[in-house]
């Protein structure tokens, strides 16, 4: 287990509707989180961001005024931070950079540019063979998973519901969290929220606002000059396995996520029973279970009985997506940094209404894609 | 929309225009894929051809779409479905059915969609 890359600085953007730019927003997360650290824009040599444009890394330093030695603008969706961790810890490892800022921002509910059909680009294999057949996209292909899974497993329309309500009850906890004042998620709402793509309502699908965020990483070395609490980098590990929904090779089991999640935990040294708090990627319910399933919290087809009994609820027995989530928090187009951001509050313990006791190690999960890409962190507790 | 081809895949497009369900098979190992590709993912051997597919398979999962993603091109509802051929690659189509089921045995049947000729699937009566 190695201790020498740590986070010193986390923050969001402005989160909902802000009518601000992409640039706004994440200078804005920027400049939060470099505050958080104590640590000047001008010692950032390292950056890393995806889903500003085409050169997003070129696009960003340059309104920044900033010159880095290392970057990384990896997009491979909402996976893509959780990349950058790894890639990140290595860097600074190699003595290519020593601080590091990953950012991210969306207005995509302000300039209204979200499409439930998805962005299909004309010369790949997914456009040509499934665009024609009208799937929505990303939305489609995860019913495809859902719909499978509630074949072969225990698993009823109710645990997909439970994910949702878990969610927002963590969700009322978190003034940040677009649906906080919302009250808890009914039955009665549930049953009359419309299909979208069966078995999927609408309340399995994550919110469409605008939202950001960044963090800091540097030498746990150059962490000690700090007054932030450094969250040390335990373990990373990433894989990507497809992109179009018929070449999943087993629609019930992202193997992603079991291969990034025992790289990560290995790496670590942890075991399922140290982690403390869990954030994973919650685009639709069915992305929750299958994801604790393949990240080995369970064995396959039982994540019904690991989120029973409001385990998975404040309060709960297993603290997951402890800010509301994507379902219920923010989900600005790519969810993947919002979700280290709240990991590294749970260590910190400044977490509010929501801490989780005594959390001292947690296992971040980011999914890209249809269960395309995925990055696992692990992070340890304050040093 | 114009469909985006290459090499590996205009033949097929040009057997799908006359009702023709082709699918890709090695040379070398007798593997069978889809989409048609350059070489073999499981051998990796370049000597790869077209062969007519048997047309039937069955559901390895369904969703009825109810929000086309775009009305002007798809009319809600429709039924999604991924469809393992006997050969035994996959691929995403449409499926009619008055009760879709999963492992549901299922034809090959042709349908104009978007005003293009598509290989699409019809559930087999139990």
């Amino acid at each position: 287990m190695s201790r020498d890359v740590a986070i010193v600085g986390v923050a969001e953007s402005d989160l909902g509707i802000t009518n601000k730019s992409v640039f706004q927003l994440q200078t804005q997360a920027i400049h939060r989180a470099l505050n958080d650290a104590g640590v000047s824009l001008s010692d950032v040599d390292g950056f890393a961001t995806a889903g500003v444009s085409r050169l997003s890394v070129s696009q960003m330093t340059e309104y920044l005024g900033i010159i880095p030695t290392w970057i990384s603008s990896t997009m491979e969706g909402g996976a893509s931070f959780e990349f950058f961790v790894e890639a990140a810890v290595d860097a600074i490892r190699a003595g290519r950079c020593e601080v590091v800022v990953v950012s991210y921002g969306s207005n995509q509910r302000s300039a209204a540019t979200r499409r439930i059909g998805g962005l299909v680009e004309d010369h790949t294999p997914l456009a040509q063979f499934e665009g024609p057949y009208g799937p929505l996209w990303p939305l489609t292909a995860y019913a495809l998973s859902a719909t499978r899974y509630l074949h072969e497993t225990d698993a009823t329309p109710e645990t997909l519901a439970e994910v949702a309500v878990a969610a927002r009850e963590w969700a009322l906890l978190n003034p940040a969290a677009y649906r906080y004042g919302s009250g808890p998620l009914t039955q009665e709402t549930i049953s009359q929220s419309p299909v979208i793509s069966s078995p999927l309502r609408a309340v399995d699908s994550c919110l469409v606002v605008d939202g950001g965020g960044a963090i800091v990483l540097t030498t746990m070395d150059r962490a000690a000059d700090l007054d932030a609490a450094a969250i040390p980098v335990l373990g990373a590990g990433s894989a990507v396995t497809h992109v179009s929904a018929a070449q999943m090779s087993d629609l019930t089991f992202p193997t992603g996520a079991a291969t990034s999640g025992q790289r990560a935990m290995a790496e670590a040294g942890v075991t399922h029973g140290d982690i403390d708090v869990v954030e994973v990627y919650d685009s639709f319910t069915i992305t929750v279970l299958l994801t604790l399933e393949a990240l080995g919290f369970c064995e396959r087809g039982e994540a019904h009985a690991l989120i029973a009994n409001g385990a998975i609820r404040p309060g709960g027995s297993f603290p997951l997506n402890t800010n509301g989530g994507g379902l219920s928090y923010c989900h600005p187009g790519m969810y993947g940094l919002l979700l280290i951001v709240e990991a590294v509050r749970q260590l910190r313990g400044t977490a509010g209404d929501r801490q989780v006791p005594d959390a001292s190690t947690a296992l971040v999960h980011g999914t890209g894609g249809v269960f395309s890409s995925h990055g696992t962190v692990v992070l340890g507790g304050p040093q | 929309m114009t469909v985006p081809v290459s090499d590996a895949t205009a033949a097929w497009w040009d057997a799908a225009a006359s009702e023709r369900l082709l699918i890709q098979r090695c040379r070398s190992c007798n593997h069978y894929q889809h989409y048609p590709r350059e070489h073999c993912l499981a051998c990796r051997s370049a000597d790869v051809e077209l062969t007519e597919a048997r047309g039937s398979g069955s559901v390895v999962s369904y969703s009825t779409v109810y929000r086309s993603s775009d009305p002007s091109r798809f009319t809600a509802p429709y039924t999604i479905a991924i469809i393992e051929l006997d050969e035994g690659p996959r691929l995403l189509s449409r499926l009619t059915a008055d009760n879709p089921q999963c492992d549901a045995r299922v034809r090959v049947a042709w349908d104009s969609i978007d005003g293009r000729t598509l290989p699409v699937f019809t559930q087999e009566a139990h």
